[in-house]
């Protein structure tokens, strides 16, 4: 793969894109979900996909980036033939990814509009769940081949007439293939629906992988954590994979974990090391994210910490500080008992300990009968 | 909670000798002081009459189990043992569970037990001097494949215990010296049989609203499916409309952490435990197992239930009781009109019921997992009648819900068989995988961890309320004017895996699920009580639903709901003096209110966030509820 960088700041649809006939301009105007992405402002660069299986569709992939560099998407213009039984048609679109290869939307000629087998042109709603299918990683479509696709012109059978055991599911993929496919994909659209989505997860984007992935380094990576949320999410996910990013960046992703969006939270707390955490320093460090976490967060940092085979009795101690003034609710109690058990196979004065002793006595002493009792018996468990 | 202080057989009481019998020693095994290795199973005593010890140890012999008993002479006796050989519906071969008798450590005439028959019965060990008074008696266990014992009996007459089941029972009785006059077990408002999710929550709501509650559970621990006995994980979403407070009581007992088969504390037993105990109004028996009933009229006044290990009897009278046992035992007890297996489809006229009614029901799960071991560990061959080979066998390391046995039979009457094909399959495939398999290397260091031998029941017995909720009540939405505890799953049946059923017919150990998937439906209370016995509730799988009306309420967070409904509707009850259908009748708009305050106490936030189950969402109209006209 090679690239040419253009290094000024232009509007894109500007630009010539050499490699094929067609000037995106102002016909290009149909785009979902609804971005405009061919009018977005950004630093075009391309990239050339070589032994392309795809012999129709341009060679290359167009990337649009910010001013720090970071990808504002990845694009390609495509010529796709969607065939039923042997009459085609040919499709004309781009279909674009954000800056860490996720499908983002597609953008076509407003006079060359998507067609059904029936010859309609697709309505509003059809692109949308277009659209919607084309996000779908996990879509039904994936495992399918060309062959098994339904002709949606004969005659459809009741989903009631299928006998039960055909019906069955097995780890969320039916076996019924024809009903299943036919509430899935757009109606007299099947065809379009498998071969867009097999473009959008294709060649093109394992390039895409590929460029990404060659670009992986410290300053990127920093680059990403301040991005989007997509592009937080990809660095953390890089981080995971390579723990030696970790101790680098500590700093910049441990309040993501305190994060109000459940994605990157939990993403964030996959990173973590029991490297990092085996340090009691931050293990005080880590508990106190709970103060500003979210519900689920704040149990997740506990199960992370039952994990651990040295906590520290200042953790111990700020966990139940934690519980004791409302930070955990109830729930949590008996999951702090599970950090304390496993710390006293290893270290059985632990329980000796007086500001951990005198805050459990005080807990078995607490009004709510829950607390007291729990308290009481994990006291009694552990003598 | 109030500590239980009943009057306790103690295990010395047991184990001392028969008054009226001084040449006879009558030793339950689950009374044994020591267990050992080995496990109570109560599973079975309605059907072969008692818990028993088993050897469940994965192939590796468990520790002995062992008990100190005081003859009332010395000299000798002939001795018998009540076991059988679980695999006989298999095969004809020697069972693997095999056992011996141990008298002061010694195994006696190094007879091997847990071989032969195919029913439970007594076999003679032989005979043996018995020259001192006090003796340690124990079982020795030597496979780790789950052999069983019921009972010991050391004779000088010589004479066989009866094996026929009432005989069995007045012996058992007579020998134990229970008294005639049961004791009872204090004064309560309501009574609440079964302590997984619904009853536990049937018990904290009643409890909450001031009744005096029984709480009785056969086994150590409450959570039913979703302790760490059994490992099925909560099912099905909680808090939502027409009464968004209901599922705060679930919400509080429930488990942090999803997953069926995970490590055991996963299931937060103790969390359930103590928020029971935290209720003074709240007495728990655990290990009581409810096994007869007494009634005037149509009106439940006792239920008799039984300690698991100790064999102690306990009465429990009260105005109202609540069947929360999963195989509506104390309704079917009771006499309660009951269904089970699966309505024809003109019976409802439901969409999903068969042409023909059967008696298939969804099967039971024994989950198991494996894990991977630092060196290479052996499994013993495994081959009690069901063969594995290259095409047929589970390359797997862990087997959870769609490990599902025994669709074709009788979930209560065939249930210890249904229970053991679980076992015998999972032994038999690692067995396979471990010593012949072409794959074998991969497992070298596999070793199994955990096979639960308390099965995952799904469905039994179905008690006949004043309304049966069907299949299109559901699909298309009636809303009742008793609206109450709402269901989210899908209508979710099982039937035998079709791949299974080529390689094992008549024989399928594996299931697959088909879901019609739903808008979050409000059950109707009439589903709730028994249509003709007056004061019975019911809550969980044993309600008042159709065979596949059940495949959506049947899990737990929505079992949980029906048991706040059913412990508001019995205050509601308690304080109106009336039975469950009075509630409905005269009393709607209480219960009402009550579902619409809540029972939560303890303001957990709501993070259950595991297998909630996909739904069509709200239905898209406003939720009414028909108006509610006492008169």
């Amino acid at each position: 793969m090679t690239k040419t960088k253009l290094a000024i700041l232009i509007f894109f649809s500007s630009l010539f894109l050499g490699g094929y006939n067609y000037s995106p301009g102002d016909s290009f105007k149909t785009a979902f979900p609804s971005e405009d992405f061919l009018n977005m402002k950004g630093i075009a660069v391309s990239h050339v996909i070589k032994n392309s299986s795809d012999s129709l569709s341009d060679n290359k992939i167009v990337e649009l980036q910010d001013e720090n560099g970071l990808t504002i998407w990845f694009g390609r213009y495509f010529y796709k033939d969607i065939c039923i039984t042997g009459i085609c048609r040919m499709v004309k679109l781009w279909i674009f990814w954000d800056g860490v290869g996720n499908y983002l939307g597609i953008q076509l000629d407003e006079k060359e509009p998507l067609t059904k087998s029936d010859h309609t042109p697709f309505e509003p709603q059809d692109y949308i769940r277009l659209d919607e299918i084309l996000g779908d990683t996990v879509s039904i479509l994936k495992e399918l081949q060309y062959e098994d696709l339904v002709i949606e012109d004969g005659p459809q059978p009741n989903i009631d007439d299928i006998p039960e055991k055909d019906l069955f599911e097995v780890d969320g993929y039916s076996s019924a293939t024809l009903p299943s496919l036919k509430e899935y994909v757009i109606k007299d659209a099947v065809f379009t629906c498998y071969t867009l989505w097999h473009t959008v997860y294709g060649e093109t984007k394992v390039n895409i992988d590929d460029i990404l992935k060659g670009r992986i380094d410290s300053n990127y990576l920093n680059k990403l954590l301040n991005g989007s949320e997509n592009q937080k999410l990809f660095a953390l996910e890089i981080i995971r994979q390579n723990s030696s990013f970790f101790f680098e960046f500590n700093s910049q992703l441990l309040p993501l974990i305190a994060s109000q969006n459940k994605n990157i939270s939990e993403k964030a707390l996959s990173v973590v090391t029991p490297q990092y955490l085996s340090n009691s320093e931050n293990q005080l460090r880590f508990i106190e994210l709970m103060d500003h976490s979210l519900p689920e967060t704040k149990y997740e940092i506990i199960y992370k910490l039952q994990l651990i085979d040295n906590i520290s009795t200042d953790a111990i101690i700020l966990l139940i500080d934690k519980y004791a003034t409302g930070k955990i609710s109830a729930g949590g109690l008996n999951q702090i008992f599970k950090i304390i058990s496993k710390q006293i196979v290893t270290n059985k004065n632990i329980l000796n300990n007086n500001e951990i002793e005198s805050r459990l006595v005080q807990l078995s002493k607490h009004s709510d009968p829950y607390t007291a009792n729990l308290t009481k018996n994990f006291l009694k468990s552990t003598r | 909670m109030r500590k239980f202080i009943a009057i306790v057989l103690t295990a010395l009481i047991i184990h001392s000798v028969n008054a009226k019998s001084l040449t006879s020693l009558f030793i339950e095994a689950e009374s044994f002081q020591n267990k050992g290795g080995w496990v109570v199973d109560q599973q079975f005593m309605d059907l072969m009459g008692s818990s028993y010890l088993m050897a469940h140890g994965l192939g590796t012999p468990v520790s002995d189990a062992t008990t100190t008993v005081n003859f009332a002479k010395t000299g000798e006796y002939t001795v018998f043992v009540r076991t059988y050989n679980w695999t006989s519906p298999w095969t004809t071969k020697e069972g693997p569970g095999r056992f011996q008798l141990t008298v002061n450590g010694r195994a006696l005439n190094n007879k091997i037990l847990g071989t032969k028959s195919n029913t439970w019965e007594w076999q003679e060990v032989g005979k043996v001097k018995i020259n001192s008074k006090t003796v340690t008696i124990g079982l020795r266990d030597l496979t780790g494949f789950n052999g069983r014992c019921d009972a010991i009996y050391f004779t000088m007459d010589n004479v066989l215990p009866p094996n026929e089941p009432e005989a069995l029972t007045a012996f058992r009785k007579e020998k134990l010296g229970l008294p005639e006059v049961v004791p009872n077990a204090g004064k309560f408002d309501f009574v609440v049989v079964g302590g997984g999710v619904a009853g536990t929550a049937a018990a904290l709501t009643a409890a909450r609203q001031g009744l005096k509650v029984a709480l009785i559970q056969d086994r150590p621990v409450l959570g039913g499916n979703n302790s760490s006995e059994v490992r099925v994980h909560l099912g099905g979403r909680i808090n939502l409309d027409p009464y968004p407070k209901l599922g705060d009581v679930v919400n509080e007992i429930a488990p942090l952490r999803g997953g069926n088969a995970q490590p055991g504390d996963y299931y937060e037993d103790e969390k359930k435990l103590e928020m029971v105990n935290a209720e003074n109004n709240i007495s728990l028996f655990l290990n009581f197992r409810a096994f007869k009933v007494e009634k005037e009229g149509t009106t439940i006044r006792t239920v008799f239930a039984k300690h698991i290990e100790t064999a102690e009897e306990l009465s429990f009278s009260a105005p109202l009781f609540a069947d929360c046992t999963g195989d509506g035992t104390i309704g079917y007890l009771a006499g309660a009109d009951f269904a089970m297996g699966r309505e024809s489809k003109a019976e409802f006229n439901e969409a999903t019921a068969p042409e023909e009614a059967d008696k298939m029901t969804m099967g039971s799960s024994v989950q198991w997992y494996s894990k991977e071991g630092d060196k290479s560990s052996d499994f013993p061959e495994f081959n009690y009648g069901i063969d594995f080979n290259e095409t047929n066998a589970q390359k797997v390391t862990m087997g959870e819900w769609t490990w599902e046995t025994g669709m074709n039979f009788d979930q209560i009457s065939d249930f210890e068989r249904v229970r053991d094909y679980g076992m015998l399959v999972v032994y038999s495939n690692w067995s396979y995988l471990k010593n012949k398999s072409s794959f074998k290397e991969e497992y070298k260091n596999k070793y199994l961890d955990w096979v639960a031998y308390i099965a995952g029941k799904r469905e039994s017995r179905r008690l006949i309320g004043d309304m049966v909720l069907t299949e299109q009540d559901i699909t298309d939405f009636v809303i009742y004017p008793d609206a109450s505890a709402p269901t989210s799953w899908t209508i979710d049946l099982h039937y035998p895996d079709p791949k299974n059923t080529k390689h094992f017919p008549g024989a399928e150990f594996k299931s697959i699920a088909v879901h019609k998937t739903i808008h979050p439906y409000p059950i109707p209370y009439r589903c709730f009580y028994s249509r003709n016995v007056d004061n019975l509730f019911m809550a969980g799988r044993n309600i008042s639903v159709t065979h596949v009306a059940l495949g959506t309420v049947r899990v737990m967070r929505t079992t949980g709901m029906m048991g706040e409904v059913v412990g508001m509707a019995a205050s509601v009850a308690a304080k109106n003096k009336t039975n469950p259908r009075g509630v409905y009748q005269k009393h709607l708009d209480k219960l009402q209110r009550l579902m619409t305050v809540g029972a939560g106490k303890y303001n957990i936030e709501n993070i259950q966030n595991y297998n909630l189950g996909g739904t069509l969402g709200p239905k898209k109209i406003n939720l009414q509820i028909p108006p509610y006209d006492k008169d």
